[in-house]
């Protein structure tokens, strides 16, 4: 068994906004998907299967329904895993279509961080009852911290510099600066990034994704469906998801798990690093993308900071092309998850719709991995490998 | 006047109160799981190695190797600027 072949993306959106004062959470699920089921050319009616997570309001699947509309959803899926649960959407949602649990499942990502003004990077997340709170959260455990902790052991392990985490963010806005919905368009270099703040040592605040309100969505359909839409479907080859975690207290902050669900991804499709011609990279910080190439295997693991340097992930010039929408770093970072917008331009470049100044010429395979919780702590992972309708 | 940091106290549960007490008498205990002698963090009731109840409380020597750490840093004060009275 397996879903390769079994599930194609039909349809996608990205919501330009990057503040949005005047809507709703519900109101912004809302947008993305009618922006996704236009783009299908599908009607909402024909929806059967609805996937979200923990950003969407109420008892998300429950809420969300009501809020749209959906008359016919007959599959569910609100697995919550942080920013990586959209990119495991996508294999559950294939999943669900080859078993004849659905055929067209709308997968949506929404929130409003900044208008909230929710203090994203400078406080710590309660999770409540949850059982590592009682021994974390008294630290002050926030994002960027998390994130410099695993920087940190990984320069002291392997040499890694700041300069070579900064080429990450150097390549990032050279791509967003043909994003107009990007919020940083500017061209920075390495000198800029090692000489803007220390926000969490060893990390700058270049090192750091935006914080962004806004979202997406997705459509993912069955091969039948695909067939009779009159609309550029991208194929669904292979997918793999991981959990990680500090294992009983035997840490290792040098490695996410995309080092389990990677190698699941590849051999799902039948591909190898390789032979992507495109990768789309969790960016919630340059540390969280350096570990990721490393363990997705795009370069021995240690060897991130040479892989990433000299511009080797710019689109047009080096060997790995990434984030060509500028990605979290530069473009948005939709309620502090990122890995919808993943997949989006991952689509966009398998469909040749990325700006012609970063598409991929002859793009054939394309990557996107999500990176939900965090590197320090507990995370989920998840790949996904994609190629055109005809691959 | 710069504003200082709000550290909050330690939630707690009837799993980890022991744990709690004995941090105020100046102790830190580490649980070991007595199926595999193996000590784990965070403290709980249950060992991850095996699933089982079967854990104990054993005082820690105190000793220790850093693994990572982190400096953060904080933005200057922003001074106020009140109109007269």
């Amino acid at each position: 068994m397996s879903i390769k072949g079994k599930a194609y993306i039909a349809g996608i959106y990205e919501h330009p906004t990057r503040k949005a004062e005047d809507k709703s959470v519900a109101q912004l699920h809302a947008e993305v998907a009618a922006g996704a089921l236009a783009d299908a050319g599908i009607s909402k009616d024909d929806v059967d299967g609805y996937f979200c997570a923990g950003d969407a309001p109420g008892l998300g699947p429950l809420s969300m329904i009501e809020y749209m509309g959906l008359q016919n959803v007959r599959h569910m899926d609100a697995t919550d895993v942080g920013g990586s649960s959209y990119v495991l959407h996508i294999g559950h949602a294939a999943a669900a279509i080859a078993m004849g649990k659905c055929n067209i499942a709308l997968v949506t990502l929404a929130g409003r961080p900044r208008a909230e003004g929710m203090e994203t990077g400078t406080k710590p997340r309660d999770y409540g009852a949850a059982p590592d709170v009682p021994f974390e959260f008294i630290y002050g455990p926030t994002v960027v911290n998390m994130y410099a902790m695993a920087a940190n052991r990984h320069m002291h392990e392997f040499g890694t510099t700041s300069e070579q985490l900064a080429w990450i963010k150097v390549a990032a806005s050279h791509h967003a600066q043909h994003n107009p919905h990007a919020m940083l368009r500017d061209v920075v270099t390495v000198e800029d990034v090692v000489s803007s703040p220390m926000i969490s040592d060893p990390l700058h605040r270049l090192d750091c994704c935006v914080i962004s309100d806004g979202g997406g969505a997705f459509i993912v359909v069955s091969p039948e469906v695909a067939k009779n839409l009159n609309r550029d479907c991208v194929k669904v080859i292979g997918h793999g998801e991981a959990p990680k975690n500090l294992n009983a207290g035997n840490v290792d902050l040098t490695f996410t798990g995309a080092r389990w669900s990677g190698p699941i991804a590849f051999e799902e499709a039948g591909v190898t690093p390789g032979d992507i011609d495109y990768a789309s990279i969790y960016d919630s910080f340059t540390i969280t993308v350096l570990e990721t190439l490393e363990d997705l295997g795009f370069c021995e693991v240690g060897q991130g900071g040479r892989f990433v340097s000299d511009g080797n992930l710019i689109s047009g010039q080096g060997k790995l092309p990434f984030n060509t929408d500028g990605g979290g770093l530069c473009s948005n970072h939709p309620i502090n998850r990122g890995g919808l917008t993943k997949v989006l331009e991952a689509v966009r470049q398998l469909r040749d719709e990325a700006h012609p100044a970063v598409q991929v010429k002859d793009c054939q395979i394309a990557l996107a991995h999500g990176t939900g919780g965090s590197l320090g702590t507990r995370m989920g992972s998840s790949t996904v490998i994609l190629g055109r309708a005809d691959a | 006047m710069s504003q200082q940091r709000q550290i909050p106290s330690p939630s707690k549960s009837v799993e980890n109160v022991a744990f709690w007490a004995a941090a105020n008498e100046g102790q830190l205990m580490v649980p070991r799981c007595k199926d595999t002698g193996k000590f784990f963090w965070y403290p709980r009731n249950i060992s991850p190695y095996t699933l089982s109840d079967n854990v104990e409380w054993v005082a820690a020597s105190g000793k220790g190797t850093i693994y990572t750490y982190l400096i953060m840093r904080r933005a200057a004060p922003i001074r106020i600027m009140r109109s007269p009275m």
